[in-house]
């Protein structure tokens, strides 16, 4: 009998353990504004954000659907609809958009990948920038790479455009080689070639192309590993930040040098973060790639990062490995997620506990009053109505 | 041997018990398995009112999921190429991951549901797909893929 209630004892006081908490003590979080927005079309995350319109200092929420509607809508922070912008005569100039980077109504940026445009146009859908990123290049470079954006916000106040960098697979050209053979080429190639172009003043006629930070994945695995992901870094008052799904580091980057400056560890209470990169093994590339791609986004890693202005931190978004059953099968979304907050140094403050039955990590979006996430299970009143909640950090 | 009795009976009480349960529980997974043929057809009639009478020769599922490039083709490939008279066309996606605008247009038997991907035990109508019906069952399945996108084409027109 004394036996059971030492066992049961252990259980409680171990399950007590797992609770999540959900702040803690040197930061404090507060559900601040509740937002509902109808743009009225399906949209991908990526293709929603907020901007500081220059002429009235105000915050405006974009949503866009580049693929059937071809059209983005602007709205307030209160969840007014303001304009639309229609995207027909971008689609006259390029063949598909791919990242979308809204700078201003009349500064809305769209980066194609694979042909390797930058497209501007204003809030009359009028297409008023164009160029193709490898006719700025020198010749030593032109055409040799492929260029993709962040869908965030690009450093238009410091000046200067990043893009990430992918060299072609047009470069190993030995054409005796199989299909293991090259991607393990490819791979190697791609560890040891420029991973960032920054561009300077490229609405200008003297834009100025810089590529580097040849180095990137040294801390993070070695060149025979499947270790390619979709690029993910962000820009914050001109510092440049690079995280990996395969680390539990931020690398921050000297744009200047084009050198990795420092790292800084991610540290998190309730799941591991970062997943090693597989060793590629010629024999079995193809069951390594279907595991890659059905197996890492279910592990913990961080998967976003934001600045946030007030509060004057940085928001590390991390996913969780523990996953919910219901969701398994059609889509990967974590049981739980977490804010780590870091100070303006990168410090590391604190970790906040998300529930993913309530909020959506992946629709994650930085506003004025906090970072906001997309409520799951909503009631809203039309289908394509959103509802998005706020939180205060301090 | 009045104890030894007693575990007899208990043993024969618990023979008799999970006998009827497991007895019970195969009854019943026996009725409710479906054939794909019926699932596809119950979803039709219960979801948009709509027949897979037997002149129904093709169900053509149209989705955002894999290759987008490959679903953007088999659309092309959709209305440029096929006979959809006796096809219904399900379009499961919601428009952002593949232009659905010219779909919308289109005449003859063409269904959207975007939320079908939750409901969808199966699996049936999660990847982009030509099922061929014959005598109320399903003769083939074509599934779109990336490798072989040619040979599928060239396999759903011999049909």
């Amino acid at each position: 009998m004394r036996l059971i209630l030492i066992l049961l004892s252990f259980c409680v006081w171990v399950s007590c353990e797992n609770k999540p908490k959900l702040s803690d003590q040197t930061i404090t979080v507060e559900r601040n504004l509740i937002i509902k927005f109808n743009p009225k079309f399906a949209f991908y995350p990526n293709d929603s954000g907020t901007f500081i319109e220059s002429k009235d200092g105000k915050e405006y929420f974009y949503f866009c659907n580049q693929t059937t509607e071809r059209e983005l809508k602007i709205f307030s922070a209160s969840g007014d609809f303001v304009s639309t912008v229609s995207l027909k005569n971008l689609m006259r100039t390029i063949i598909e958009p791919f990242t979308i980077s809204v700078v201003s109504e009349d500064t809305i940026i769209f980066n194609t990948f694979y042909t390797n445009e930058i497209v501007a146009i204003n809030k009359q859908g009028d297409v008023w920038f164009y160029v193709k990123i490898d006719e700025l290049l020198p010749d030593s470079l032109s055409n040799k790479y492929e260029f993709w954006s962040n869908a965030h916000k690009w450093g238009m106040k410091s000046n200067l455009f990043v893009l990430k960098s992918w060299p072609t697979y047009n470069l190993i050209d030995d054409k005796n080689l199989d299909y293991a053979e090259r991607t393990l080429m490819y791979y190697k190639c791609l560890y040891n070639s420029p991973h960032f172009l920054i561009i300077t003043d490229l609405f200008s006629a003297n834009a100025k192309l810089r590529m580097g930070v040849d180095d990137l994945y040294t801390d993070i695995c070695n060149e025979d590993c499947l270790f390619d992901e979709i690029p993910c870094y962000r820009l914050f008052n001109g510092i440049l930040i690079f995280f990996s799904e395969y680390s539990d580091n931020l690398f921050i980057i000297d744009i200047d040098k084009m050198i990795i400056d420092k790292n800084i560890q991610i540290k998190s209470n309730y799941t591991k973060v970062g997943n090693d990169a597989i060793k590629i093994d010629k024999n079995n590339l193809k069951l390594q790639m279907d595991y890659q791609n059905d197996e890492r986004i279910k592990k913990g890693r961080i998967s976003n990062l934001f600045f946030d202005v007030k509060a004057n931190k940085y928001l590390v978004l991390v996913t969780h490995t523990k996953y919910n059953a219901d969701f398994l099968k059609h889509s990967y979304i974590p049981k739980y997620f977490s804010i780590i907050v870091l100070d303006r140094n990168f410090n590391q403050l604190g970790e906040i506990l998300f529930d993913s039955n309530k909020y959506n990590p992946i629709s994650a979006i930085m506003t004025d009053s906090g970072i906001a996430f997309e409520e799951i299970n909503q009631n809203n009143n039309e289908k394509y109505e959103k509802t998005y909640v706020s939180f205060k950090i301090d | 041997m009045k104890k030894r009795m007693c575990l007899l009976k208990l043993i024969s009480y618990l023979i008799i018990v999970s006998s009827v349960i497991f007895s019970c529980s195969n009854k019943a997974n026996n009725e409710k398995i479906k054939s794909d043929y019926e699932y596809i057809k119950d979803y039709f009639e219960t979801k948009h009112n709509f027949d897979i009478s037997e002149e129904i020769k093709m169900v053509i599922i149209i989705t955002q999921n894999g290759c987008p490039g490959c679903n953007k083709s088999f659309v092309y490939f959709t209305i440029s190429n096929l006979n959809l008279k006796n096809s219904v066309i399900l379009v499961t996606s919601d428009g952002k991951g593949l232009d659905i605008s010219n779909l919308r247009n289109l005449d003859g038997n063409v269904f959207f549901d975007d939320e079908i991907c939750s409901g969808d035990e199966r699996e049936l109508f999660s990847n982009s797909s030509v099922i061929f019906i014959e005598e109320n069952a399903i003769d083939t399945i074509v599934n779109i893929e990336a490798q072989t996108i040619n040979n599928q084409f060239t396999e759903i027109l011999s049909k």
